[in-house]
């Protein structure tokens, strides 16, 4: 297999144009040759260069970036030399590329099947067989249930997996002999992620393609990939096989990537003290919510309308005591964040079932008392959207002590400053713009600010996912620490189950809005009531098990 | 597509309401406001012979000593069934006086949207191949400063250059409005340039918007990196998003439309319902003006009508949303 590399990159080097005669180097000196038939997998954090490599393989480069050096052999072809019909061909014959978000990356006005087709015309694709019929043949590879149904729809009337089906059958189309994929089951949720995962594999070793999978995800790449390519600041730091370098990483920056994963065997112990029998915090009781109910049905242009929507929410009953965190995992629209919506009062309808610390919360926030909406702290998921872009640090940390401690703006500054230190934000942030700032950084003056207002409950909705996962570890860390410094409780709502286990002493699992499973974490992970339970912990089981166990091979 | 339907429906009911109200508005100020249709048509030399007695015998010759609501509804129903009645003084059917200017109008505009959308459709697709390029800088500077320059100006630098400098046109139109339609449409070549470059400059920033953020989005990138060629990624998967922004625009175009042709008809003396508008408000022809304003709002409410018809055409995303209510 060595002798005769099926690819064969030689001192690859990308750059970016950030002024008239600036470059950034996005990709710097990259080489190794990959078998036919094999996988390798790239990972690293996000800005790494991982995708500009992966659009590499198919002689690609976003706008402003261009190939400064090297060469990029397919099959003895250097393919970055390759220009007009050359490249068309290439591009989805020979090579395919399935992009990390299938909804945004599927035409919104063009329906399955016409996605499917002009690709079968363009490649000349179709074998003897219509196009129509080799496009639903594909759909039905997939494993996707009525392709002919599926092949009528347009993307957005698709789930998330199914999408994503589609556009791996988009890649195939023309039986290419390398497939990258680039992130491609990032959006997904876990029990979706795993099934995609295994078609992938599957569709692999049947035709013996070429696989390239890009993720930051390490356990996906354990469980897909028989070499492994480690990346960092556009260089490779360490390549080989995936067993032997997960299980002996070379060097610091690969061990604080797998350092960082969270594993579900790492879960905290419940701590019955904390679970004592003090009042608590907050209470949900039988609490059911549907979105747009008929408000105003006798109004003259809503005689037309329908029946109302199914419930978001049904029957939703929980209690959180102060200083404790109650996990809530489910999958999208198992109605996680609408539970957090109500109780941050973002949206109307909980009927008085929301009590905080033995009130009433009322339905919507602006007719909560100061004192409670000071008390009650939200954290959102994309910290870029959640923080006004035109306000400086200091600014967005000090408007919530400007308002419940009426504090000036220069007593505040003090306070500003010792809550920039709780979160390992350096002082120098304070002029900046959140647009300044890293991922993990803004998302840690999002925490300064809910722990600005001294809260007592801070719900926090996928407050991690959008991270890398050491940025992740470290962002988890600190809101233990000021969890126990300030005996602040939280809800804590993400997809995750590895994360949710790793803070909470309670989990409640939301399927389809209503509680599956309901207990404290050990119970969860250890014995499980519902199904649905365990189906997702055997997803995020097989998931995270074989970086820690090394045992690849069996899975697939 | 039964919720499509009745989406239609309510856009419907939408549209006669708008209409309704515009009449009233019409009815209002032609009718209501100081100087009734009599004192208003009579010339002011004329009135002073009037006996107050033959003035109201007038108004209740021509019905107006009637209460407003009854006389509203009996304009509203004119209106609505296309019944435009007769003029105040001569008792001439008012659809004989403006059928032909309606028509020599209604070509301008017609030819103006056309050349307009071409036009548009052509300079949007090249210059957002290349953002910041040499073409796209070169075609947006130039729509930028037509952009800025008034209908009337533009139509009298038309003049200058193309009738007194070349001498390839006519300075102004000599046709009278019942001419045979082809020589109104060669004469309206000008008129609809002057009026397209207006209109088209804008239309051009928001395609040119539009397919500029359709060509970055990812699904964009996907058929690039399946092999796709890029005319064809431009037409079929850029294009019909690229376009939606810029119909709601054309709507309004329209509406400008109107304004617009009353100046370059007078400009150039265009045997259009512009210069009959003018005329007939300087007659205090009622009837007349009723009638116009009536067929240029049904004319714009028609446009919206067709650009929201051709937008759910083109996104499915907004057929589902209509079907969820």
């Amino acid at each position: 297999m060595e002798r005769t590399p099926h690819i064969d990159v030689r001192n690859l080097k990308l750059v970016y144009k950030t002024g008239s005669n600036s470059e950034l180097t996005a990709l710097d000196d990259i080489n190794f040759t990959l078998g036919k038939g094999e996988t390798l997998g790239i990972v690293g954090e996000s800005g790494c260069g991982k995708s500009s490599l992966a659009r590499a393989f198919l002689s690609y480069t976003r706008p402003g970036a261009r190939i400064a050096d090297g060469q990029l052999y397919v099959s003895g072809v250097d393919i970055l030399r390759l220009d007009g019909s050359g490249l068309l061909k290439y591009r989805g014959g020979r090579a395919a590329l399935v992009p990390q978000n299938p909804l945004s990356s599927l035409t919104p006005h063009l329906t399955i099947g016409q996605h499917l087709t002009e690709l079968i015309r363009q490649h000349n694709a179709n074998g003897g067989i219509t196009s129509q019929q080799r496009a639903l043949d594909l759909l039905a590879a997939m494993e996707l249930p009525d392709p002919v149904a599926i092949y009528k729809r347009y993307p957005h009337q698709l789930s998330g997996g199914q999408r994503q089906r589609v556009v791996i059958a988009a890649a195939l189309v023309a039986e290419p002999e390398l497939i990258v994929l680039d992130e491609p089951t990032t959006a997904l949720d876990k029990t979706v992620e795993s099934q995609v995962l295994l078609l992938v594999a599957r569709l692999q070793k049947e035709t013996n393609t070429t696989l390239v999978y890009v993720s930051h995800d390490l356990n996906v790449i354990a469980r897909m990939c028989e070499r492994v390519l480690v990346m960092q600041n556009g260089k490779v730091v360490e390549e080989g096989e995936t067993k032997s370098v997960f299980n002996r990483p070379q060097t610091e920056y690969t061990r604080t990537l797998i350092a960082a994963i969270p594993k579900l065997q790492h879960a905290k112990q419940p701590s019955p003290v904390r679970l004592a029998d003090s009042a608590p915090i907050l209470t949900v009781k039988g609490l059911d919510f549907t979105y747009g109910r008929p408000k105003n049905a006798g109004s003259l242009f809503n005689v037309f309308k329908r029946v109302s929507p199914p419930p978001t929410l049904q029957d939703i009953s929980l209690t959180i005591q102060p200083g404790s965190t109650l996990g809530v995992v489910g999958e999208s629209g198992s109605g996680k964040s609408t539970l957090a919506s109500l109780v941050a009062g973002l949206v109307d309808g909980n009927e008085g079932k929301i009590t905080f610390d033995g009130k009433p919360l009322s339905g919507l926030a602006t007719g909560r008392q100061r004192e409670l909406r000071r008390r009650v702290q939200m954290i959102f998921q994309d910290p870029a959207s959640s923080l006004n872009p035109q306000h400086s640090v200091e600014q967005i940390i000090g408007r919530p002590l400007q308002i419940f401690f009426g504090m000036t703006r220069a007593a505040s500054r003090d306070r500003i400053v010792e809550l920039l230190e709780e979160l390992d934000l350096p002082v120098t942030c304070l002029g900046r713009l959140p647009r300044q700032l890293s991922g993990g950084q803004q998302q840690r003056v999002a925490i300064a600010r809910a722990f600005a207002c001294k809260p007592d409950l801070v719900l926090c909705d996928e407050v991690t996912s959008a991270l890398d996962v050491t940025v992740q570890a470290h962002v988890l860390g600190l809101m233990k620490r000021l969890q126990r410094e300030h005996n602040t409780a939280y809800l804590f709502i993400s997809h995750d189950l590895p994360v949710v286990a790793d803070m909470s002493d309670q989990i409640l699992v939301l399927e389809g809005g209503r509680i599956r499973d309901y207990s404290d974490t050990g119970t969860i992970l250890n014995h499980p009531n519902s199904p649905y339970t365990r189906k997702l912990l055997e997803a995020f089981a097989i998931a995270s098990g074989h970086i820690a166990q090394g045992n690849l091979k069996n899975v697939i | 597509m039964g919720s499509i339907m009745n989406m239609l429906g309510r856009r419907l009911i939408l549209s006669f309401a708008i209409l309704s109200l515009t009449s009233l508005i019409v009815f209002l100020g032609t009718e209501v406001l100081p100087g009734d249709a009599i004192t208003a048509t009579i010339p002011a030399e004329e009135l002073a012979f009037y006996t107050p007695e033959q003035l109201a015998d007038l108004r209740k010759e021509y019905g107006l000593d009637r209460p407003l609501p009854v006389r509203f509804l009996e304009v509203w129903e004119r209106l609505f069934t296309f019944d435009f009645g007769t003029t105040l003084i001569k008792k001439e059917p008012v659809l004989d006086h403006i059928a032909h200017p309606m028509i020599n109008s209604g070509i301008l505009a017609g030819l103006a949207m056309l050349v307009m959308l071409g036009l548009v459709l052509v300079l949007g697709i090249l210059a957002s191949l290349k953002p910041g390029g040499r073409l796209d800088t070169a075609i947006s500077a130039t729509t930028l400063f037509t952009y800025s320059m008034p209908d009337f100006v533009v139509g009298n630098v038309f003049v200058v250059i193309f009738a007194v400098w070349l001498g390839l046109t006519p300075a102004v139109i000599f046709a009278p409005t019942n001419a045979p339609k082809l020589t109104i449409l060669l004469a309206s070549l000008l008129p609809v340039a002057a009026l397209c470059i207006h209109g088209a400059a804008y239309q051009f920033r928001l395609l040119r918007a539009g397919m500029v953020e359709a060509l970055n989005s990812d699904y964009v990138e996907r058929a690039r990196l399946a092999g796709l060629p890029t005319w064809y990624i431009c037409i079929r998967h850029a294009l019909p998003v690229a376009m939606i922004p810029m119909l709601n625009g054309t709507a309004q175009f329209v509406a400008g439309l109107l304004s617009g042709s009353v100046v370059v008809e007078t400009v150039f003396k265009y045997p259009g319902v512009g210069s009959e508008l003018l005329r007939a408000l300087a007659q205090r022809e009622i009837p007349t003006i009723q009638a116009i304003a009536f067929l240029a709002a049904l004319a714009v409410v028609t446009a919206n009508f067709i650009a929201d018809l051709a937008i759910l055409g083109l996104d499915p995303r907004v057929r589902a949303s209509a079907q969820h209510g």
